[in-house]
């Protein structure tokens, strides 16, 4: 609120204000300090009259005269401010009064303490009556201070008024005295600043008077003056070369206010708009250019001009006789609207065109190869899916009139139609033995039709081990007796379960241990199961036999389909050829293998690995 | 005996104690505190004393009106460094040492005596015998309206070189001995 008002009259007024303010607190203390030695002064007084008064009316209260002491009391209206006076006796009681006809009710009842204390607007004394060191009574002494209190006051503050009056009178004229020393200077600096501003003229210079602080501020601002001049001259030059490089640029360059005229516009960017740079600058880009308001050149222009965001766009421009032109523009906001670079990739436009129709023929291409292969794919598959399906019902057709060969065979032979001579039982026998290899035959390539068209189907549970082995042994027990061989199972004490499918691991067993029956002569085989190997988690059943063993060079062939080893012997043992690829196929179909260890002439070991099932789940 | 003679004392004290305080601005009661209060506003010239420790002797000659008040007046108090102590004596040769004499009115008959036998000593003589300033004596009771008012031969107390305050002379009444012989 002081902000605008001239310094002249701010120095002037602070030197009143001080002047009150001291003079204020000044008069305050005097009065205070007056107030103080008045309050001394009275206390001192009464004090003095009330020893005189005592001393005199010892002897009065000593011999009991009332008269006397009244007499001596009646001194006291001589101060007219003693509102009252009594003497105690001794033991306290009221002897006599000033006035004396003064009520013993307006009094203390008894003596209070000794010595001089203000109540309100009186000064209360109470002062022994001592003769030669002995107390004899208190004489008690009303002062009425109020009165002085108000007298004194009065008179004070009307000196106090009439001393400030003349204190003011002073200040105000050393004030105006002192102020136009002071603001001159100040005066002379504000009326250069405020000519410099006016005129834009930063060649003038402000006229110190001295050098206190207002000297070094002219200093100051001349130092300023000095320092923009030469800023604006190296802005100048920077500006002449900055427009210069802008000018030459490849790059179009324009500056468009927010009425869309152009502020600047260099010689590529008036050849991209086909005008002249005369045509542009300071006109309207609607006008130069009719129908941009449509482009989105336009759009994104206003977009950066409202949000005072910059950006980059590719965006082709038609001309107004049709052809057209693709322009890469980055857009600044600027401080008059908006900076605009543009390149010409007209060029470049035609060649990634080019290319883009490249690319899109060939992934035509790709797609129609692609649609040839999945057609020649259907088919194959189709046609793999159709034999493994032939085979799976030729298998199913050629079993049932085996099976009614196998059956009728065995009719005969349990003589049942009637007797057969020697030559008929072995004739009937080798036709039984035939089909029957014929039907195992036909059950193999069924089943390896099954796993190879998928559709075996497995039912992968846990299964205990011994049970499964137990099962195997009785079944094979037959042959092996006819063979004179030992069959035997070796099991732990304790269940080894693991993940398969029954009926395939005991196809898998049936197969290993018919092996083992049918290439051993002597000996034993054995069925041994182990242990899960807790590193693997697989649990391992062998079959070891004691017979020909197998030919290290054969071990690779050995679980291909239809392939048989050569034993050596020189009869030919029957067997598809197809039981170990089935149990190797089921193996593995189970998430396990078959491996296997022999030596020539000593026996062999076929182990199973199959996954463990979780502990206590078998059945 | 003496056992009950003085619990008959304090039954006696007992009961009339409401009395007593009745009557206690007594006459008698009064004048012992007065006599006292003289030693307050009278100085004796130095040679009185054999040292500054010797008491203040108050006497009282004849039959004693005061009973145990004077000593009740007396009982520790101190003036300067001088104790007081009361004595009760027959003749007024025995005044000698006295400082305050006072002559009961059963004297009256022999105080011109007495005021001579005094004159030798430094006493201060008090007494209620009527005309006892004009008679010579330095101190006189006088009871007006039930007060005990002082009547100062002032040239009698200055004979003995005492020296009476002015504060004691300003409540009581100046007389003379040559004025009204009695």
């Amino acid at each position: 609120m002081l902000r605008n008002v001239p310094i002249r009259r701010k120095i002037a007024g602070s030197i009143l204000a001080t002047s009150v303010v001291v003079l204020l607190l000044m008069q305050s203390i005097f009065l205070a300090y007056d107030y103080a030695v008045l309050r001394q002064g009275t206390v001192r007084q009464l004090s003095t009259l009330g020893a005189i008064i005592s001393t005199n009316a010892t002897a009065a209260l000593a011999f009991q005269n009332r008269h006397d002491a009244e007499d001596i009391l009646a001194a006291l209206k001589a101060n007219e401010r003693v509102a009252m006076a009594a003497i105690y006796d001794q033991t306290g009681t009221l002897f006599a009064t000033y006035p004396p006809d003064t009520a013993a009710a307006t009094l203390p009842a008894q003596p209070g303490t000794d010595g001089y204390r203000f109540e309100g607007q009186h000064l209360i004394g109470f002062q022994p009556m001592r003769e030669r060191e002995r107390r004899l009574g208190t004489l008690y002494l009303d002062f009425d201070i109020g009165v002085v209190l108000r007298e004194r006051l009065w008179s004070s503050l009307r000196v106090a008024l009439a001393l400030g009056a003349l204190a003011l009178l002073v200040a105000y004229l050393l004030s105006r005295a002192l102020q136009r020393q002071l603001s001159r200077p100040l005066l002379d600096l504000a009326a250069t600043v405020a000519d410099i501003t006016a005129r834009e003229d930063f060649s003038l210079r402000a006229r110190p008077h001295g050098n206190d602080e207002i000297g070094q501020l002219a200093h100051g601002v001349n130092a300023m003056l000095a320092g923009i001049e030469a800023r604006e001259a190296a802005l100048r030059e920077s500006e002449t070369r900055f427009r210069g490089t802008l000018d030459r640029m490849l790059e179009g360059c324009q500056i468009i206010d927010r009425d869309w005229r152009y502020v600047y516009v260099n010689q590529t960017a008036a050849e991209q708009g086909r005008h002249r740079i005369e045509d542009l600058v300071g006109k309207s880009m609607l006008a130069s250019f009719p129908g941009i308001e449509q482009t989105t050149i336009f759009q994104e222009l206003r977009h950066c001009m409202e949000q005072g965001t910059g950006a980059h766009v590719e965006t082709e421009f038609t001309y107004p006789d049709g052809s057209s032109a693709w322009f890469e523009l980055s857009i600044q906001p600027a401080a008059e609207g908006v900076f605009v670079l543009s390149l010409d990739i007209t060029a470049r436009k035609r060649i990634e065109q080019t290319l883009l129709d490249a690319k899109s023929d060939l992934e035509r291409k790709v797609a129609e190869r692609t649609a040839e292969l999945i057609i020649a794919k259907e088919q194959a598959e189709s046609s793999d899916r159709m034999k493994s399906e032939f085979l799976a019902t030729m298998s199913h057709e050629l079993r049932t009139p085996l099976n009614a060969i196998i059956g009728f065979t065995g009719t005969m032979l349990m003589r049942l139609p009637g007797p057969l001579n020697a030559e008929q039982e072995k004739q009937l026998r080798t036709v039984q033995l035939s089909a029957k290899h014929l039907l195992s035959l036909i059950n193999d390539l069924l089943d390896v039709a099954k796993i190879e068209s998928g559709k075996l189907e497995l039912n992968v549970e846990p299964v205990a081990c011994q049970r499964v082995i137990d099962e195997v042994v009785t079944a094979l027990r037959p042959t092996a007796t006819a063979k004179g061989l030992v069959l035997e199972a070796r099991v732990p004490i304790f269940d080894v379960a693991v993940l398969a499918d029954r009926r395939s691991l005991s196809q898998i067993l049936i197969n290993l241990s018919n092996n083992a029956l049918k290439f051993t002569e002597r000996g034993s085989v054995v069925l041994q199961l182990h242990e899960r190997d807790a590193r693997t988690n697989m649990v391992e059943i062998s079959v070891i036999d004691t017979g020909v063993g197998i030919a290290e060079a054969d071990l690779g062939k050995l679980f291909q389909s239809f392939a048989q080893v050569d034993t050596g012997s020189k009869r030919r043992i029957e067997g598809t050829g197809l039981g170990l690829y089935l149990s190797r196929k089921l193996a593995e179909l189970l998430g396990g293998r078959i491996a296997v260890w022999s030596v020539r002439g000593e026996g062999s070991r076929f182990s199973v690995f199959l996954p463990a099932a979780p502990a206590t789940t078998a059945r | 005996m003496a056992l009950l003679k003085r619990l008959a004392t304090i039954m006696l004290l007992l009961f009339a104690a409401p009395l007593l305080r009745a009557a206690a601005l007594q006459e008698y009661q009064v004048k012992a505190v007065f006599l006292f209060n003289f030693t307050q506003f009278v100085d004796w010239p130095p040679a009185t004393f054999a040292d500054s420790s010797d008491p203040i002797v108050i006497c009282v000659l004849g039959e004693d009106p005061f009973g145990r008040y004077l000593d009740d007046a007396v009982r520790g108090e101190r003036v300067a460094s001088r104790a007081l102590s009361v004595r009760r004596i027959e003749r007024a040769e025995e005044a000698a040492h006295c400082q305050i004499l006072f002559i009961s009115q059963s004297e009256s008959a022999r105080l011109d005596t007495i005021l001579q036998h005094a004159r030798g000593s430094r006493a201060l003589t008090v007494s209620d015998a009527r005309g006892f300033g004009e008679r010579g004596g330095m101190v006189g009771f006088v009871t007006e309206d039930n007060r005990v008012r002082l009547r100062i031969n002032l040239e009698a107390a200055r004979a003995a070189g005492l020296t009476i305050s002015s504060k004691l002379l300003r409540v009581a009444e100046l007389v003379g001995a040559a004025r009204e012989p009695h």
